[in-house]
């Protein structure tokens, strides 16, 4: 009959979303809510799956009635059903009861509101600022006056406090596995506190629309132990290995210096280098608003150690030889639409460089690593 | 509608379920969703205030003896409107009609006021592309403007009306709704007087210095 | 004004005649006629319902694979932008206005609405209020900003060009139908009720409508509001939003949702008024809880001004404002959970037939409940967190829109069709339109909630082949496809019920409201006799006065039928004549509005246009002198 024919539908499209919810438990994506890997997340985690399971309870308590309903009354005969109005009694429980479900769903989050977003102690705490730009992040470390891009490092078991900006619009700053996100809004200061507990290689990826290339607005966070972060801050304070002269990466870097380096600065290493590249970027960000069409200049991620980077194009592709060479040669066929392609001299002018000019640019930013190069070693731990 | 009489029929007639007639309750409704629309402006006014980052800032700008004056005149043609209303409904035309008169006119000064003081603000560089006080003092008060033209313009169709003698005792209510339509107008005005002018005609300078921009 | 009858009445010269003919192409384009206008609403936005399917489809094609690049990141943040905007705007919004207009005067038992000629502006401003925002395909720059356009992405200085321009614009005239037409039904149902028909004892569709026509005035002047200050950035270079003036972009969010909450109340009110006289129908029993279910739309459109920072959970409010917003979105469940109880108790002890419009609303039910506990989570500030921006938001608001908002409709469009066409639509086909659309539509929906939790963000053209994601973009582009198959079916259906044309009697599903006391399709005057209204469900209990003093198993034959039409005297019959001004009107708001982006030479004669049409209107009368009549 068609009835049971239907409620056979009904049944087979709960047991289809019952089952697709089994597959949702997929902890180990890099971008997955569900593998908490600090405290915020943990919480924001398991605020949800409380939520949720209520919410299931629920969701088998009225799905369930409906299909119960659909087969019990379905119309038999032309007898007519008792015509009832309505039961205040049974009205105003089904009013209580969804109000106490509300209660006690509201009481843990209302904590959880505050402890996820009232900064801890700055004394204790790591801080970043952290920028967004069309569609890079930039990462600066103000006590350690260190400037980077694209690729967040971090030490395990510390509280983080970023405070959160945007140059141009909105952007949002997010590591999934490790805090909920918060959005950089252009004249605000935002702020987030995380910490990571396990050392490892975490994905961000911007989330709130900004742009023609937004899908490709993703960055990387390195948690390290206590003693590989500091590495880490020493080798960016350290200057590169430096180049044979004559070899490709020495030519390099010239073509570097005359190529790039009016928007990309790589050496932040140096003493005092830190609050020149916050005034250069500034400088950068005014010249291409004074000619946002033409403009041969526009704030760009800084490449100090490039060399060490475990992604290119701010998250996009694995940072080695050959995808750089494509990216340099043309940056449209990683991420389309980037300042880098509509703006460049070597673009957008008789300066187009030849197949080997690139191939050298790319050994040299590839050669841009640390003297002692202290950062080889967790390097390897991060290959997944 | 009768159940009789298929024949329909609109305006004040109708046994409806209000005994309000359905084009002034349309105007009330009306007026519901323009407090909704002035609200968000002068929402917007009031968000933004001290916000510029660069003058002129109201202090230089704004003159509120002069705006007393074409205040004054508004909130008198809405006396104006409520005695050409009582005489329109007394039958009494030539008083009628000189109040509708004066009301028009005395809404022109005050458009007269609006534009002068415009022009003067154009004159010593504030526009509405000057910085956020412009913007949301020009957008606030060109509409309000604009209402209030349109209703002179209402206003003066319903007074040729009344020459015309198609404008009597009988139908005054559409005299009445235009009425109803000043009074909102005015009293709008009554609010953006004493937020615009009255109370932050002063400010100046923004206190705490400019909003942080990034690049620090 | 236009009651201004005198000896020396004054109408301004017309440039041609006014259309008195009942036939021919002026018979539409001059229509007052609740009936005809709602027609002509429901026809021209299940096209803009076609066109959003499409740019749906075209999203989904590109999403079905990692790394695809079949769509341009240009073309597809066009294509998302206009989906959403074209959605609810040129589709939900309409259809339910399509519905307002053909019940509303026949579930009060009136004629016609208050204001006939402002009820036809409200239909044209809507055409030709949609044809202005997609012009903008055809330049190559459709608005790209996404439907909720944050500044300072879609300010002039991120987003130069013309195509954000277009959105802005087009929302605010699509605004001025929306507000004429909320303007008219509050009117309607407020003054022109039949004797006897107190407020509740109104149809429960009737409350939602008039619920819902007090937020669309309320609410959508703040979007006009938010447009005209976009505008005046864009084209006049004023700072509302310019970051570089010390504009705040979090000063729109604030704005646009606290028009966009309402708004999506007034998205799904209707459908649950819809839904209210459907399950009734077909389950033989009253409305469980008439008094709550009016109350609980009441209060949602009350406390539904209090959430609307819920959509900027992750803006930098501050936990205090978190807080408090949390509770209030919390709150609002409690009304919704309530009506959902309700409905299910209607259903509880009946004797339910399974009709298609009856499988829609049950549907609405089960994939409502579904949208509304995702809400609830979204409630839950830490968690929104994580899933804000994500696909877990799009599973949210699809599960209600288009399980909630869009099943109900089809479960209208099957319950009225032969109300308004006189024939009914096919019942088998009908059925398969319902299960595929229900397996497609969770197909394609049920995956993106936990797409959202394994941290896929909105509004990405692409995405990278380790994110695990592909299986369930797969499956959701094979969900989409389903739906558009089923779409298909129904045109089909509509299609062949046509040529069947079988014919449907006044009454064809024993239904409880007035609107089926009269014929189907309805006279012109819609009742020969205006009724005297003595209860809730008034015609039900005309038919089966048995029923008022108990439940008996069996009625007895209905003790009053359908309207005999067949004696109405029809040149005593005196409705509002043809009038063109609103046409006029229409067209002249949308030149003006073209002629921003364009030339003042436009604006200037769309202006014209608008000035000459509302004087014409304002001294034309109701009806023209009798010699003139045919």
């Amino acid at each position: 009959m068609l009835s049971n024919r239907i409620r056979l539908i009904f049944n087979m499209t709960t047991l289809m979303l019952l089952s697709f919810a089994l597959m949702s438990c997929t902890p180990e994506n890099p971008q997955s809510t569900f593998d908490a890997q600090g405290p915020i997340s943990e919480i924001q985690k398991n605020l949800f799956l409380f939520t949720f399971w209520i919410a299931v309870i629920v969701f088998i308590v009225v799905e369930g009635a409906i299909i119960f309903v659909t087969f019990k009354y379905r119309r038999k005969n032309d007898d007519l059903p008792p015509q009832i109005h309505g039961n205040l009694r049974l009205e105003i429980t089904w009013t209580i009861i969804p109000a106490i479900i509300i209660v006690i769903i509201a009481i843990p989050t209302v904590f959880g509101i505050w402890e996820t977003q009232v900064m801890p102690d700055e004394e204790d705490a790591i801080i970043i600022n952290a920028v967004g730009h069309q569609w890079w992040f930039e990462f600066k470390y103000p006590s350690e006056e260190i400037v980077t891009a694209n690729e967040l490092h971090l030490p395990e078991d510390k509280n983080v406090i970023v405070n959160i900006q945007s140059q141009d619009v909105l952007h949002s700053f997010w590591i999934p596995k490790i805090a909920g996100k918060v959005d950089m809004v252009p004249n605000h200061e935002n702020k987030l506190w995380f910490r990571a507990d396990n050392p490892g290689l975490y994905y961000g990826q911007c989330a709130e629309f900004c742009g023609i290339v937004h899908a490709m607005m993703r960055f990387r966070v390195v948690v390290h132990t206590e003693e590989n972060y500091q590495n880490w801050l020493e080798g960016m304070r350290t200057p590169p290995k430096s180049v044979n002269s004559g070899s490709d990466e020495d030519e390099g870097r010239k073509l570097f210096v005359g190529n790039c380096s009016m928007c990309h600065t790589n050496d932040s290493y140096k003493k005092a280098a830190y609050h020149k590249e916050i005034n250069s970027q500034y400088n950068r960000w005014e010249e291409w608003k004074k000619d946002k069409e033409n403009s041969a200049i526009v704030s760009a991620p800084n490449l100090t150690h490039f060399g060490n980077r475990l992604t290119i194009a701010s998250g996009i592709k694995e940072n080695n030889y050959e995808n750089l060479v494509k990216w340099i040669e043309n940056p449209d066929s990683i991420k389309i639409g980037t300042r880098m392609k509509n703006h460049a001299n070597i673009y957008n002018s008789d300066k187009k460089l030849t197949d080997q000019e690139i191939q050298q640019i790319a050994k040299y930013l590839l050669s841009l690593k640390p003297e002692n190069d202290s950062m080889a070693s967790y390097n390897q731990e991060l290959k997944r | 509608m009768s159940n009789q009489d298929v024949t329909i029929q609109h305006g004040e007639e109708i046994k409806n379920s209000t005994g309000v007639s359905n084009k002034k309750l349309l105007m009330w409704a009306f007026l519901g969703s323009d407090v909704m629309f002035f609200g968000t402006f002068i929402g917007t006014f009031m968000a933004y205030r001290n916000k510029s980052l660069n003058g002129p800032y109201p202090s230089d700008t704004l003159d509120i003896p002069i705006t007393s004056i074409s205040t004054f005149v508004l909130l008198m043609s809405s006396l104006g409107v409520v005695l050409a209303l009582h005489y329109l409904k007394e039958s009494k035309m030539v008083l009628a009609k000189l109040w509708l008169i004066l009301v028009i006119i005395m809404g022109m000064i005050f458009m007269g006021f609006q534009v002068y003081e415009f022009s003067h603000f154009a004159h010593i560089g504030m526009t509405p592309q000057a910085n956020l006080f412009g913007s949301t003092f020009f957008t606030l008060t060109s509409l309000h403007g604009a209402h209030v033209s349109l209703g002179i313009i209402w206003l003066i169709f319903l007074l040729y009306n009344e020459y015309k003698g198609n404008l009597t005792s009988e139908n005054a209510i559409d005299l009445e709704l235009a009425g109803l339509y000043w009074h909102f107008v005015d009293i709008v005005w009554i609010i953006i007087f004493a937020l615009l002018y009255l109370i932050t005609a002063g400010d100046g300078v923004p206190p705490g210095g400019l909003p942080w921009i990034a690049g620090q | 004004m236009s009651s201004i009858i005198g000896p020396k009445q004054f109408q301004i010269p017309r440039i041609f005649p006014r259309p008195m003919s009942h036939s021919g192409i002026w018979w539409w384009l001059g229509t007052v006629d609740h009936k005809k206008i709602g027609t002509m609403y429901g026809i021209v936005s299940f096209f803009w319902f076609i066109m959003g399917g499409i740019e749906a489809l075209l999203i989904r094609v590109q999403l079905s694979q990692a790394e695809n690049d079949i769509i341009s990141p240009e073309l597809y943040n066009q294509l998302f932008t206009m989906h959403g905007t074209t959605m609810v705007f040129l589709v939900v919004m309409p259809l339910s206005a399509a519905f307002f207009n053909w019940l509303i005067p026949l579930q009060i038992g009136a004629r016609d609405v208050a204001f006939p000629r402002l009820n036809a502006l409200s239909l044209w401003v809507f055409i030709f209020g949609s044809i202005l925002m997609n012009i903008s395909w055809l330049t190559g720059e459709a608005p790209n900003g996404g439907w909720f356009g944050y500044p300072p992405n879609s300010t002039i200085q991120f987003n130069p060009g013309n195509g954000m321009t277009f959105w802005v614009l087009g929302l605010n005239v699509l605004g001025v139908a929306s507000i004429a037409a909320g303007l008219n039904f509050i009117v309607t149902i407020i003054n022109m009720r039949a004797p006897g028909m107190t407020l509740m004892r109104m149809p429960v569709f009737t409350w939602m409508t008039f619920i819902t026509s007090i937020l669309i005035v309320l609410a959508l002047p703040i979007l006009g509001v938010a447009g005209i200050q976009m505008t005046g950035d864009r084209v006049y270079g004023t700072n509302f939003f310019n970051s570089e003036a010390g504009g705040d972009p979090i000063f729109w969010q604030h704005i646009f949702w606290l028009f966009g909450h309402p708004e999506v109340y007034i998205l799904i009110l209707p459908a649950m008024g819809i839904v209210s006289e459907i399950l009734p129908t077909f389950a033989r029993k009253p409305l469980f809880g008439y008094t709550f279910i009016v109350f609980s739309g009441i209060i949602i459109g009350f406390m539904g001004w209090f959430v609307w920072s819920h959509h900027m959970f992750t803006v930098g409010l501050g936990p205090a404002a978190n807080t408090a917003f949390t509770l209030s979105t919390m709150l609002i469940a409690i009304p919704t959970g309530v009506k959902i109880f309700n409905w299910l108790a209607t259903l509880w002890g009946g004797s339910i037939k399974f009709t298609t419009a009856m499988l829609f609303s049950i549907g609405f039910i089960a994939m409502f409940t579904i949208g509304g506990l995702s809400g609830v989570t979204h409630a839950v500030s830490p968690s929104d967190a994580q899933q804000q921006d994500t696909y877990y938001v799009v599973a949210h608001f699809h599960y209600v829109l288009f399980g909630g908002s869009i099943f109900a409709i089809f479960g209208g469009l099957y319950f009225w069709w032969p109300k308004f066409t006189g024939y009914m639509l096919n019942e088998r086909l009908g059925i398969l339109n319902f299960i595929i659309m229900l397996i497609g539509f969770n197909l394609q929906f049920a995956p993106m909630h936990w797409l959202g939790l394994d941290g896929m963000p909105r509004r990405i053209y692409t995405y990278a082949e380790n994110m695990g994601w592909e299986l369930s973009n797969l499956a959701a582009t094979i969900g989409g496809f389903l739906i558009a198959f089923s779409v298909l079916i129904f045109m089909v259906n509509v299609f062949i019920s046509r040529i069947n044309k079988k014919l449907a009697s006044g009454d064809p599903w024993d239904a409880r409201t007035l609107e089926w006391s009269i014929s189907s399709p309805p006279p012109h005057y819609n009742f020969v006799e205006i009724p005297k209204v003595e209860h809730i469900d008034d015609w039900w209990y005309k038919k089966y006065p048995e029923l008022l003093e108990g439940s008996p198993k069996q009625t007895k034959s209905p003790k009053v039928t359908v309207e005999d039409t067949s004696n109405v005297d029809e040149s005593k019959i005196h409705l509002p004549d043809l009038s063109y001004y609103p046409l006029f009107v229409g067209v002249g708001l949308s030149i003006a509005a073209l002629g921003v982006i364009y030339s003042y030479a436009l604006v200037t004669i769309g202006l014209i246009l608008v000035f000459w049409g509302c004087i014409g209107w304002s001294t034309e009368p109701v009806n023209e002198p009798h010699e003139k009549h045919h």
